[in-house]
């Protein structure tokens, strides 16, 4: 008799990792759960304070801003690497992604010392002019600047793809009925990149919302920096997690208020689409004024904090300072990222083929479960698995594997978002055929499904890397004791405004990130096209 | 001699709607089946019931008496032996033709790999391809591999599910051939799945006409094209007209005649009013200057024309081939007059 099994019940190698995920994912909102249950009338009392008012519209006000800011700087530089003749367009096109390798504590801590009173700027300009005193960039404006230079790209990378593949008959005709560029660009292409954008904006705001090293090194408080600070006084702990809760929920009803925006675009695919090209338009003397703003933008988010970083080093070691940095805070940086990123690029990808090849009704938990993940700040998964920790699971608690699991809840949805794209790029035919030749699921995975998606994967390996590298409140709270990175490093050395030992892991960290961030443009599609 | 295949009453649902309802068919050791319906018949679904990409609902399929589906049992596809030629060849786009087609090939060893893959290319006519990517073939080459490494592994029983729909109208052709070549002399039993009733003629020793998930007529194609069980199965195998009758003394009383009938209705009895019908080519034209018929269009189709022509009396219009090519001018009277002893088809109405 013939052994049976059922075609459409995934193998264990399969099912046990994603059930792993799906646990690991629902923790922190499990810890916020329970807090809420725990929490006294006091806590609640304190949520709805007045502080906690404030908190959540200081909040919400630079979540817009810098998602504002963002637009307007990524819309123009999308719309003309895509579809104008600007002087070296391809050039233009990397350049403007390469602030994505740069820190959002690093950035804010070089804006505030370097512009602020008694900064670098103010030396520079005491002298010729006299100016004694700069007005200084702390607060919102500070964070607004500082982390819409580092998040625009984002934006850009969501809309460059959708800009390349409007149907150039659409905009033709439109200038057939007699509308101007002006018009046509605005009633024709930016609907069109309406769900581009919207994806973008969700991502940038969402990063805002849990952002933690700008808005504490520009001392503005914001829910990660107020909570964070809460979370160290010890005392009171409640009133982080009720600050937690508020958080999350907020980020939540951005989730979930923006599903509701795209509505049906919401499967809008971007990457097909005409293979004609679209018309180059010529900017004529506009691209002056165009070139100026690229050349401003590019300064201002890498090229003048680089040379900051850079002339902070060497003035440095020029005076002497001792400027050491052991080995194995890299190392740790290294491995603990590598580990976090291939761990969760293994997650994504098990998870992604299950959502994808295997439906049935777990997937309907797993789908929001990993949705979610988008809401989770830093800070908030830090606090929660330090919570699970020392209840549940003390022998890794204080270990880097707690550390490692902090890393995955947080750049999972990201992985999963690049690998599940790519995944549903291949035509499932492909993958049967394969098994009437008599290869089995693994077989299948390993030899076909695998080496088609290898560009997907990579980029999900280079994003997780790229923003790993780059964490800093979880890596604060769960790191081990005496368990130092180059973010961490960077980040007490720049609190002591030790400017010349915290530009060295800076910079390490921007020069590491340059390999990923290779990769991500090497196999970007919508970079390319 | 015994089925090879043998799927007993199977039938699948999709969320609710039925793709495929109690379906039985047989497959004789070596048989090329085809199965004809419209799309969203199901014959797609039933194609993948068969090659185990989807669990069966009811009913039961065996290969040479062994169950490999069940509701209860479901044997991997892997473990079938069953080839299957998609639509859009779905070759793996990362690997080359020889990659391609020793996929199958793991339990053989290199040389003996190396004997079939010459042997398939032969057989496909791609000899010194091997080491091309798919993206650099011609649509025509890609299907002929695809089928190539369906047949390496020497399945018992290829599924090809729509093959040729894919190619433009001359390389079809062409490859139908082909690919028709291919199967016959590899000897293996096959089932093709197609909505073209060309390609489901060119090849089958039997022939399935499926709609709306059932199964409506099963024969070999002669046999249905000219006593088809029904309407839907007449106009799905051949262009047809239909008109009113009257069955009276073994004879069918139309608006055109009394003419000999046939049925696989057993129950036509005297009296009862039917639809007949009507080939394009069971009747001439001829100019009539006082005939009952007006031509009123005409669509060329090169090698013959299809002329319309409207009964001045009843008001109907009726589609007849013209004889030879020679077409009256639109307008002309003309009248009708059988040409063969082909029985006329009915239908109970």
């Amino acid at each position: 008799m013939i052994k049976s099994s059922k075609i459409h019940i995934p193998p264990l190698y399969i099912l046990i990792p994603t059930i792993f995920t799906a646990i690991i994912m629902i923790l922190p909102l499990l810890y916020l759960i329970t807090r809420s249950i725990e929490a006294s009338a006091d806590t609640w009392i304190s949520l709805f304070s007045i502080r906690s008012l404030q908190t959540l519209g200081r909040s919400l006000l630079l979540m817009s801003t810098v998602t504002l800011m963002s637009l307007i700087i990524a819309i123009p530089l999308a719309w003309c690497t895509a579809r104008t003749n600007l002087p070296m367009r391809k050039i233009w096109t990397i350049l403007v992604i390469l602030p994505l390798v740069m820190p959002s504590f690093i950035a804010a801590f070089l804006f505030t010392s370097a512009l602020g009173p008694k900064g670098l700027l103010q030396n520079l300009l005491e002298k010729p002019f006299g100016v004694k005193e700069l007005p200084g960039l702390e607060g919102l404006i500070g964070a607004t600047i500082v982390l819409a230079l580092l998040s625009y790209p984002y934006i850009f990378l969501a809309i460059r793809g959708s800009i390349n593949n409007i149907d150039p008959s659409i905009e033709e005709s439109a200038k057939a009925l007699g509308k101007n560029s002006l018009k046509v660009f605005t009633t024709i292409t930016l609907p069109h990149i309406k769900p581009a954008l919207i994806a973008g904006s969700l991502f940038v705001a969402l990063y805002t919302l849990s952002d933690f090293g700008a808005v504490s090194m520009m001392r503005y408080n914001t829910f990660t920096w107020t909570i964070y600070q809460q979370y160290g006084s010890v005392i009171d702990r409640s009133a982080s997690a009720a600050l937690s809760i508020a958080l999350v929920s907020t980020a939540l009803i951005i989730l979930i208020l923006e599903q509701n925006i795209r509505g049906k675009e919401k499967y809008h695919r971007i990457g097909s689409g005409s293979s004609r090209k679209p018309k180059i338009i010529n900017l004529g003397f506009w691209k002056y004024p165009i070139t100026s703003f690229f050349v401003l933008i590019i300064s201002a988010a890498l090229i003048i904090p680089v040379s900051i970083l850079v002339f902070w080093l060497f003035r440095g070691i020029l005076n002497g300072e001792s400027i050491t940095l052991s080995l194995s805070t890299v190392l740790n940086s290294v491995i603990v990222s590598l580990i976090a990123t291939l761990t969760t690029a293994l997650l994504a990808l098990v998870t992604a083929v299950k959502l994808i090849r295997y439906p049935s009704i777990m997937n309907r938990f797993m789908e929001p479960i990993s949705f979610i993940g988008y809401a989770l700040p830093g800070v908030v998964v830090g606090i929660a698995l330090v919570f699970f920790g020392t209840r549940f699971a003390m022998p890794i608690y204080q270990s880097i594997f707690l550390l490692i699991i902090g890393y995955i809840i947080l750049f999972f949805p990201v992985s999963l978002g690049i690998i599940r794209s790519s995944l549903m790029q291949i035509n499932p035919r492909i993958e049967e055929s394969a098994m009437s030749l008599k290869h089995n699921a693994l077989s299948v995975l390993t030899k076909i499904t695998i080496p088609l998606i290898k560009s997907g994967l990579l980029m999900s390996l280079s994003m997780v890397f790229l923003l790993t590298l780059k964490e800093l409140p979880a890596t604060l709270i769960l790191g081990p004791l005496n368990f130092h990175t180059l973010a961490t490093q960077v980040w007490s050395y720049s609190s002591e405004a030790y400017f010349a030992k915290s530009a060295f892991p800076s910079l390490l960290i921007i020069v590491l990130s340059i390999f990923p961030l290779t990769t991500i443009i090497w196999h970007d599609k919508r970079i390319y096209q | 001699m015994k089925p090879y295949l043998t799927c007993k009453n199977i039938s699948k649902t999709f969320n609710g709607s039925p793709a495929v309802e109690s379906v039985s068919i047989d497959l004789l050791p070596g048989e090329i089946m085809s199965i004809l319906g419209p799309s969203g018949c199901g014959k797609t679904t039933l194609l993948r019931l068969i090659a185990g990409f989807e669990t069966l609902d009811e009913g039961e399929i065996k290969i040479e008496n062994n169950i490999i589906s069940s509701n209860q049992t479901h044997l991997p596809p892997e473990k079938r032996n069953i080839g299957m030629v998609f639509q859009d060849y779905s070759l793996f786009p990362h690997m080359n033709v020889e990659q391609n087609i020793t996929f199958g090939l793991q339990n053989y060893n290199q040389d003996e790999k190396e004997f079939r893959l010459q042997e398939i290319l032969k057989l496909i006519q791609l000899v010194g391809f091997e080491k091309k990517l798919p993206a650099e073939l011609s649509g025509g080459q890609q299907q002929r591999i695809a089928l190539g490494r369906t047949l390496a592994p020497k399945p018992s029983l290829i599924l090809l599910d729509e093959p040729f729909s894919n190619l433009d109208a001359v390389t079809r052709k062409e490859v139908m051939s082909d690919i028709n070549q291919i199967i016959l002399e590899s000897k293996t039993a096959s089932i093709l799945v197609t909505h073209d009733r060309e390609e489901a003629f060119s090849i089958a020793n039997k022939l399935v006409v499926m709609i709306n998930g059932k199964i409506f007529q099963m024969d070999n194609p002669s046999n249905i094209y000219n006593l088809p069980n029904n309407i839907e199965v007449a106009k799905l195998v051949a262009d047809c007209n239909f008109i009113k009758g009257r069955i009276q003394n073994k004879e069918v009383v139309t608006d055109i005649g009394s003419f000999r009938y046939e049925s696989t209705n057993k129950q036509i009895s005297d009296k009862q009013i039917v639809n007949t019908l009507i080939r394009p080519d069971d009747f001439i034209i001829t100019y009539d200057p006082n005939g009952s018929f007006k031509i009123t269009a005409r669509e060329f189709h090169g090698p013959y024309s299809i002329s319309t022509v409207l009964s001045y009396q009843y008001g109907f219009s009726l589609k007849f081939r013209d004889q030879q090519n020679v077409s009256f001018p639109i307008g002309t009277n003309v009248n009708l007059i059988k040409t063969n002893n082909r029985n006329l088809v009915v239908f109970p109405k």
